[in-house]
C-alpha cells in the first residue's frame, strides 16, 4: 500500500488541492475542477488491514475519472536509519519520500498530511488513516488563507491597546491550515438536582423593620442529550485555544475522505478517546446542571445542595476539524492565533502596548477628572 | 446659723454678678476695624492678609464681617456662661459695626483665657447665618475652630472669611439661607483637596474603560460547558418538587427621625438690638 497519497490532475498531472470556496478539488496549474465523489475510490484501501494488497472493489469502476494512475508502491520507511540518524534522533520522527520529486519529507509520528518541502506538492500519509485511525467525519475547510489573514487584521485592529504591528500582514511568521483531530462525544444525561432556596418579604411598624425568610427544598429532574461535544485529540494543540474557537457545526461534516486533506496539514490523534472523555463529561455535566438549575424560579437565593448526573447512550466518533493557525512574534515572545475555518471565529491573546495603555489611561482619566470636578462644583452651586 | 450664712453668701454672689454684668466695660475701638487683634495672635503680615480677605467679603456682600480677639473677657468685666455672647454683641453694637439700615454684619470673637469663641450676627446676617450654619458649617466642619485649637489662628480666620462668603453666596443663589435641611451644600472656595480628589477619582474612573480595553485583548478562553452541543428540544423535565421547610423572622429597630428645627435663634443685647449667633470652646 502507498505510504503517501497524492492527487494528480488527470488533465495535466499537477497536484490537486482542496478549494474551500468551491468545496471541490482544483488543479492550481490548469484550473480543472473535480467533485469530491470522483476521488472517493482512492480511499478504499483505508478500510482494509494494513499490508494486504487490495485491488479495486466492485464499486470502483463506477468512477471513470479515477483513471489517474495510482502511485507505485514504495518502501518509504527509512529502515536503515542508523546509518543516517542516531537512534535517539529518529524517535518520534518519520521520513517519507515524495512521489513527485523524490525529496525526503520528514514528519513526526502524528503527521498525517503535509506538503513536500522541495516541490510543494501536497501529500497525505495514508498509514495514519488506516483501519482504526480512519476518521468518521471531516468538516472541510470553508475559509481560505486570505480569510484567515483578514481575520487577524480585523482582530488586531479592533483592539485599540494592541501593538499596531499585529494588524500588519508582513509581520506574520507562519500561517497554516490544519485538520485537527477531535473526539466527538454523544451522550444523554439523566439529571437529578436538589437545591435549597429562599424567599423573603419585608415590612415595618413604628419601631421595627421586619424580614421574613422562607426556606424551601427544591428538586428538579429530567434528561437532556448532547451531540458531538468535541475534545481536542492532539497533544500538539493547546486545549484551551482549541476550545476557544468552538463551536463547530457537526451537521456540515461529511464522511471522511483523504482528498479533503490535499493542500493542508493534518495530524492523527495522539490523545486517546479514553483520555479525552473526562473533559467532555465535565462540560456535559456543567451544562446539564445549569440547564436544570434555570428551571428553579421564583426564589431570591438558590443554592445547589446535591446533584446526580448519569450519562448513558454514550458514543464516540473521530473527526477532523479545520483550523487556521497563525504564528507571530513580538518582542521575543511568540503569539499564536487560531481561526475556526468553518465559522470564522478568530481568537488569540494580544499583548498590551504600554504606550497605548498610558495614553488611554491619561486620556480617560483626564476626562473623568474634569467631569468629576465640574459635577462637584455644579452640584454645590445649584 | 450655717443656713443663714449660706443664704447671705448666695445673695452677695448674685449681686456681684449682676453688678458686674451691668458695669461691664465695653471694648472700644477706633473706627470700625474689621480685624481687631487684641490678644496679639497674628503677625503683621498675617493680619494684613486676614484683613484684606474680610474687607473683600464685606464689600462684596455689603455687610460687615469682622473679627475681634481679646486675651481675657474678665478684664472687661464679662463673666459667666453668656459672657462671650454679651461681649460680642456689645462690641458690635457700641463700636458702630453693621451696614445699611439694619446694621447688618457679624463678628467672630476669640477670648483666649476663657477659650471661648462666639459669632454674633445682626440685621440680615441673622437670617443668613442660621444656628446650623454657625455651629455646624462654620463651627464643626469649617476648618475654623479646629485651626484655633491647633494654634493656627491666621488659617482659622482666613477659613472663617471663606465660610462666611460661602454662606452669603448660598443665600444669594438659593434665595434661602443654608440650614440643616438644605438639599445642597454651599460651594467651597477653591481647594487643592478638591482638585486632588477629582484627579484621583478621575484616574480610578479612567481605569474602568482602560481595563475593559485591556481585557478585550484576551480572547483565548476555555468553554465552560457544552451548551452549543445540546440537542434542541432534548430537555425533558420529569420531576419538579418544591417543599416548604421553614420560616423565620428577623427584626431591626428603626432609626428615629431627626426632630430638631432649623432657623436662627434670636436674643436681645444690652443695647436693645436683636442678635443671632452661636459659639463654643476651642
Amino acid at each position: 500500500m502507498a505510504e503517501l497519497m497524492e492527487y494528480k490532475c488527470p488533465a495535466c498531472g499537477g497536484a490537486l488541492e482542496f478549494d474551500p470556496k468551491l468545496q471541490k478539488m482544483k488543479c492550481p496549474y490548469c484550473d480543472s475542477v473535480f467533485a469530491m465523489e470522483e476521488l472517493a475510490g482512492k480511499d478504499e484501501q483505508l478500510n482494509t488491514a494494513e499490508g494486504t494488497v487490495q485491488t479495486g472493489p466492485d464499486g470502483e469502476p463506477m468512477n471513470p475519472e479515477d483513471a489517474a494512475p495510482l502511485p507505485e508502491d514504495q518502501l518509504n520507511w527509512n529502515t536503515d536509519a542508523g546509518s543516517a540518524w542516531d537512534s535517539g534522533e529518529t524517535a518520534g520522527m518519520k521520513v517519507y519520500v515524495c512521489n513527485s520529486c523524490g525529496g525526503e519529507i520528514v514528519g513526526d509520528e502524528t503527521t498525517a498530511a503535509t506538503s513536500c518541502p522541495f516541490c510543494g506538492n501536497p501529500v497525505v500519509m495514508m498509514g495514519n488513516f488506516t483501519g482504526a485511525l480512519k476518521p468518521d467525519l471531516v468538516i472541510p475547510f470553508k475559509l481560505d488563507k486570505k480569510a484567515a489573514k483578514d481575520a487577524l487584521r480585523m482582530h488586531a485592529k479592533s483592539k485599540k491597546m494592541a501593538p499596531k504591528l499585529f494588524s500588519d500582514e508582513q509581520h506574520l511568521d507562519e500561517i497554516k491550515g490544519i485538520y485537527v483531530p477531535y473526539w466527538l462525544f454523544d451522550s444523554s444525561a439523566d439529571v437529578q438536582l436538589r437545591f435549597r432556596a429562599t424567599r423573603s418579604r419585608a415590612w415595618a411598624d413604628r419601631n421595627y423593620n421586619y424580614v421574613e425568610t422562607e426556606e424551601f427544598l427544591v428538586d428538579r429532574g429530567g434528561s437532556m442529550s448532547f451531540e458531538a461535544v468535541p475534545a481536542d485529540g492532539s497533544s500538539k494543540m493547546d486545549d484551551t485555544l482549541m476550545e476557544s474557537i468552538e463551536p463547530f457545526d457537526v451537521s456540515e461534516a461529511v464522511p471522511f475522505q483523504t482528498a479533503y486533506l490535499a493542500g493542508y496539514l493534518a495530524d492523527k490523534y495522539d490523545v486517546t478517546a479514553e483520555q479525552s472523555v473526562e473533559r467532555a463529561n465535565e462540560r456535559i455535566r456543567k451544562t446539564a446542571e445549569m440547564t436544570f438549575a434555570e428551571q428553579v424560579q421564583g426564589y431570591e437565593s438558590v443554592r445547589l445542595d446535591s446533584s446526580s448526573i448519569q450519562l448513558r447512550d454514550s458514543r464516540v466518533r473521530y473527526a477532523l476539524y479545520p483550523v487556521w493557525l497563525l504564528n507571530t512574534s513580538w518582542k521575543g515572545s511568540k503569539y499564536t492565533f487560531a481561526m475556526n475555518a468553518q465559522t470564522g471565529k478568530f481568537v488569540g491573546d494580544l499583548p498590551v502596548d504600554k504606550g497605548a495603555y498610558w495614553k488611554y489611561l491619561l486620556l480617560y482619566g483626564g476626562i473623568f477628572a474634569a467631569v468629576v470636578y465640574l459635577l462637584i462644583t455644579l452640584f454645590q452651586m445649584m | 446659723m450655717k443656713k443663714i450664712l449660706f443664704s447671705l453668701l448666695t445673695v452677695c454672689a448674685l449681686l456681684t454678678v449682676l453688678a458686674v454684668g451691668v458695669h461691664a466695660e465695653v471694648l472700644r475701638v477706633e473706627g470700625t476695624p474689621l480685624l481687631y487683634d487684641g490678644a496679639g495672635l497674628l503677625s503683621e503680615s498675617e493680619a494684613s492678609q486676614v484683613l484684606s480677605k474680610l474687607q473683600n467679603v464685606s464689600d462684596k456682600y455689603g455687610i460687615d464681617v469682622a473679627v475681634v480677639t481679646v486675651s481675657s473677657m474678665s478684664e472687661y468685666g464679662y463673666y459667666g456662661s453668656s459672657a462671650s455672647m454679651n461681649f460680642a454683641d456689645d462690641y458690635f453694637d457700641y463700636n458702630g459695626f453693621g451696614r445699611g439700615s439694619e446694621r447688618s454684619g457679624l463678628v467672630l470673637l476669640l477670648a483666649m483665657e476663657e477659650r471661648d469663641w462666639w459669632i454674633s450676627t445682626r440685621g440680615s446676617a441673622i437670617r443668613t447665618f442660621t444656628d446650623y450654619g454657625i455651629n455646624d458649617y462654620i463651627g464643626e466642619r469649617g476648618d475654623v475652630i479646629s485651626n484655633f485649637s491647633d494654634g493656627n489662628y491666621a488659617a482659622g480666620f482666613s477659613n472663617y472669611a471663606d465660610r462666611a462668603e460661602e454662606l452669603l453666596r448660598y443665600e444669594q443663589q438659593n434665595g434661602m439661607p443654608y440650614d440643616y435641611d438644605s438639599d445642597r451644600e454651599p460651594v467651597k472656595a477653591f481647594s487643592p483637596l478638591r482638585v486632588l480628589g477629582s484627579a484621583l477619582t478621575g484616574l480610578l474612573g479612567g481605569l474602568i474603560p482602560v481595563s475593559s480595553m485591556k481585557s478585550q485583548l484576551k480572547s483565548v478562553r476555555g468553554q465552560g460547558g457544552a451548551r452549543s452541543y445540546a440537542r434542541q428540544d432534548s430537555v425533558a423535565i420529569t420531576s419538579a418538587n418544591d417543599w416548604f421547610i421553614g420560616r423565620h423572622v428577623s427584626r431591626t429597630p428603626r432609626e428615629t427621625e431627626r426632630s430638631s428645627g432649623g432657623g436662627s435663634s434670636i436674643h436681645v443685647s444690652s443695647s436693645g438690638a436683636s442678635h443671632g449667633g452661636g459659639g463654643g470652646k476651642f
